[in-house]
C-alpha cells in the first residue's frame, strides 16, 4: 500500500515525542508499535534527522541516535518535544466508546471512565460542541441495571421477569449473570439459567425487573442440538417486506412469478418464523417447510375466529 | 542538492519552519528557505503548492493562524506551540486502562487506527508510559458498525456542514441520493441512527446509518441549523397510532414494551398501546400469534381482522 503524505507526516510528529518517553527502544519496538515494517521506521529516523528549523545547521536539526544496536536516543527534538493534541476525530472516537462503556452496567470503574473522558476533552486542538457527541442510550431501567452490578460485584443471584423476543412471552427465571456485552447501543448479560438448566443470552433492556435471589446450583451443560444443521425457511417477500432480508441474514435465491423476492431465511425455531412471517400481515408469506406454512395458516385461521363478522 | 525532497518532509519541515518563531513567517522565507519550495519553478506554482500543503496541515488538525496587519494584508503564517502541544496531563492508571479498553471498542471498525494514533500521543505525554493495560472488565464493549459513514458523519456535524450520500429504502432496490444537513447521532434498539433536515424532501427525517450505501461525501455548504426542538422531535419514534389490546397472561411481550402509559403491560393484561403506525400495530399483533385480542378502536380491529384473512389466503387457508 502506498502511504499517503498526510499518514506518515501524522506519525513523524507523533514518533518523536513518543521516543522521548520511551528511551532506548529499538527500531523494531518501534516499528511494531507503529505498525510499519522496520525499514519504514528506519527511513522515518533517516528523514527526521536532516529536518529541522530554518537555517538547518547543525543546531537547528533534529538530532536522534540509532546507530548503536538499533537502540533510539532523541539528542535534541527541536520544537518537536509534545504530541500534538487530539485532533478532534480521534477524539470523537476515544469519547464515543467511553461513553458507551460508562453505560454499561456492572463493568466496575465509572467514574475512572468518566474522568479520562473529562481530561481527554481538554487536549483536543478544538472546543468539541457537545452536539457533535453521538448520544448513546442503552435503555436499560437504572433500577435493573443496579441489581445486574450488584449482582456481578458480589457473585449473587438473580430472580428476573424478562420479556423474550424468540417465544415473545414474559417470564420468570433465576440466573446467575457471568458476563455482559455490549455491541453498539445494546447490552447483554451471559448468564447460567435455572430453568433452561443453560448457558443464555439476556438483552438488558428486555429484562423489567431484577432483584437478588438465592443461587441454584449449575449443572454441567448438555448440548442436545449441536452438530444439527439449521433449518432455512423459503420467504417470498413484497417490496415493503425485503427489510427482513437485510435484517435476519436472508440469501436472495431469486424471485417468482409474481416478481416477489425469494429469500432463504436461517430459522431459529419454527415458532420464530411463523412469527416472523405472521408480522408481515401478507406482505410476505412462507413457501416452505411445509409445517411452516401449515403453522402460519393455522394461527391465522384460529386467529380470523375471533372476528366472526369477517369470515368470508 | 538536487534531489528532489519527498512531499512528508516538506510537509514536515513548513511545520518546523512555522512553529519556529512567535513571528509570523511571510511567503517569500517559506520559499526561498524550507526545503522542496525551491523546486517550485514559477510564483504560481509555488502559491499552488504551499495552498494545496496548507490545506493538508489544516485538515489533520494543525492549527496553521493566518497572521493579517493593521489593513487587512496578510503578513505571514505561525503555528502557536500551545495550541499545537498537547497539553501535559496526569492520567491515574485506572484512567489509563480505560482510555486503552475504549480503543479496543474500536477494534472490529474502520476508525481503529484513529483509536491508535490517538493512545499513542496519549501514551507520550504521560507520566509513567509504560504502563498502559487494559483493566480487567467482566465483559467486553464492541462497536461492531462496519459503516464507513460513521466518521464522516460525525466530523460533518462538528463541523457543520452538509452531506450527500446514497441511502436505500427497503422499498425500492436502486438507492437514491440523499441532501442532508446532519444534525444528530444516536442509538436505537443497538442502531445507530442520523437525525437531520432532508434537503430534497424539505423535512426532519431519521435515517439508519447502516442503509447508507458506500460513503458520505462532506460538502462546503453550511448546514442548516435544527431549530428549538427540531433534535429531538426528530429522534423520537413518532407514536401515530393508539389501541386498546387484552393479551394473554405471560404472552405478547413485544406489545406490552409499547404499552401507553409505558410499563402498564407489564402490570396487566389489558391496556393501551402506542406505536409508529396502524401497520406497525398490525405486525405487533400478529405476531403475537393468536395470543393478542384487539378491542379497539373498530379500524384497528378491523385491519387486524384483514391481516388474518390475508395471511390465511396466502398460506392456501380460505377462499381466494
Amino acid at each position: 500500500m502506498i502511504e499517503t503524505a498526510g499518514a506518515r507526516l501524522t506519525r513523524l510528529l507523533a514518533l518523536v515525542p513518543w521516543l522521548i518517553a520511551h528511551d532506548g527502544v529499538t527500531i523494531e519496538e518501534a516499528a511494531a508499535h507503529f505498525g510499519v515494517s522496520a525499514g519504514d521506521l528506519e527511513r522515518d529516523l533517516w528523514l527526521l534527522v536532516v529536518s529541522g528549523l530554518p537555517g538547518y545547521g547543525p543546531d537547528q536539526l533534529v538530532d536522534i541516535d540509532f546507530w548503536d544496536d538499533g537502540v533510539i536516543h532523541v539528542r535534541d527534538p527541536q520544537t518537536l518535544d509534545r504530541p500534538m493534541r487530539l485532533t478532534p476525530d480521534e477524539a470523537l472516537v476515544l469519547l464515543v466508546s467511553l461513553r458507551m462503556l460508562a453505560q454499561v452496567p456492572g463493568l466496575g470503574g465509572r467514574e475512572h471512565i468518566l474522568s479520562a473522558a473529562t481530561k481527554l476533552e481538554a487536549a483536543v486542538v478544538e472546543a468539541l460542541p457537545e452536539s457533535a457527541l453521538p448520544t448513546i442510550d442503552v435503555a436499560v431501567d437504572p433500577s435493573v441495571a443496579e441489581s445486574v452490578e450488584r449482582s456481578m460485584e458480589e457473585g449473587i443471584g438473580l430472580r428476573i421477569r424478562y420479556a423474550g423476543a424468540a417465544r415473545d412471552d414474559v417470564t420468570e427465571r433465576v440466573i446467575r449473570p457471568h458476563a455482559i456485552r455490549a455491541v453498539d447501543g445494546l447490552v447483554y448479560l451471559e448468564a447460567w439459567c435455572s430453568s433452561a438448566q443453560a448457558l443464555r443470552t439476556f438483552r438488558l433492556d428486555r429484562i423489567i425487573q431484577a432483584e437478588p435471589a438465592e443461587l441454584l446450583e449449575e449443572t454441567p451443560e448438555t448440548t442436545a442440538e449441536g452438530g444439527q444443521t439449521p433449518a432455512v425457511a423459503r420467504l417470498a417477500l413484497e417490496p415493503e417486506a425485503r427489510w427482513v432480508a437485510d435484517v435476519h441474514d436472508g440469501r436472495p435465491v431469486g424471485e417468482d412469478e409474481h416478481g416477489r423476492l425469494l429469500v432463504d431465511v436461517p430459522m431459529l425455531s419454527l415458532e420464530w418464523a411463523a412469527r416472523l412471517v405472521l408480522s408481515l400481515r401478507g406482505t410476505g408469506t412462507a413457501e416452505s417447510p411445509p409445517d411452516l406454512v401449515t403453522a402460519v395458516r393455522e394461527t391465522a385461521l384460529a386467529a380470523n375466529r375471533a372476528y366472526p363478522d369477517r369470515v368470508g | 542538492m538536487s534531489e528532489r525532497v519527498d512531499r512528508a518532509e516538506r510537509l514536515l519541515n513548513l511545520v518546523f519552519a512555522l512553529m519556529s518563531t512567535a513571528r509570523a513567517v511571510p511567503r517569500s522565507v517559506i520559499r526561498e528557505q524550507v526545503p522542496g519550495y525551491g523546486e517550485a519553478g514559477s510564483e504560481a506554482s509555488f502559491e499552488r503548492m504551499f495552498e494545496r500543503d496548507k490545506d493538508e496541515l489544516r485538515s489533520m488538525g494543525i492549527p496553521i493562524e493566518t497572521v493579517v496587519d493593521d489593513f487587512g494584508e496578510v503578513q505571514g503564517y505561525r503555528i502557536v506551540r500551545e495550541s499545537y502541544a498537547m497539553p501535559p496531563m496526569e492520567l491515574t492508571l485506572e484512567e489509563r486502562s480505560a482510555i486503552v479498553v475504549a480503543a479496543q471498542v474500536w477494534s472490529h471498525a474502520q476508525v481503529a487506527p484513529l483509536a491508535g494514533t490517538a493512545v499513542r500521543k496519549l501514551q507520550s505525554v504521560s507520566v509513567d508510559p509504560r504502563t498502559w493495560v487494559p483493566s480487567d472488565l467482566a465483559g467486553e464493549v464492541q462497536i461492531t458498525t462496519s459503516d464507513a459513514a460513521l466518521l464522516p458523519l460525525m466530523s460533518a456535524i462538528r463541523s457543520g456542514v452538509v452531506v450527500t450520500f446514497d441511502y436505500r429504502v427497503p422499498s425500492s432496490d436502486e438507492p437514491g441520493r440523499r441532501t442532508v444537513s446532519p444534525w444528530r447521532l444516536t442509538t436505537r434498539e443497538g442502531r445507530w441512527m442520523l437525525v437531520g433536515f432532508d434537503h430534497d424532501r424539505e423535512d426532519l427525517r431519521t435515517f439508519r446509518v447502516s442503509r447508507i450505501q458506500g460513503s458520505v461525501t462532506l460538502t462546503s455548504r453550511q448546514r442548516r441549523a435544527p431549530e428549538e426542538g427540531e433534535v429531538s422531535v426528530g429522534a423520537t419514534e413518532h407514536a401515530g397510532f393508539a389501541a386498546r389490546v387484552r393479551v394473554e397472561p405471560g404472552q405478547g411481550a413485544a406489545l406490552r414494551r409499547v404499552a401507553s402509559p409505558a410499563d402498564t403491560g407489564w402490570s396487566a393484561d389489558e391496556f393501551d398501546v402506542e406505536v409508529a403506525s396502524p401497520e406497525a400495530f398490525v405486525s405487533l399483533v400478529c405476531s403475537a400469534a393468536g395470543h393478542a385480542t384487539v378491542l379497539g378502536p373498530p379500524e384497528a380491529v378491523a385491519a387486524v381482522g384483514e391481516a388474518w384473512q390475508a395471511l390465511a389466503r396466502s398460506h392456501g387457508g380460505g377462499q381466494s
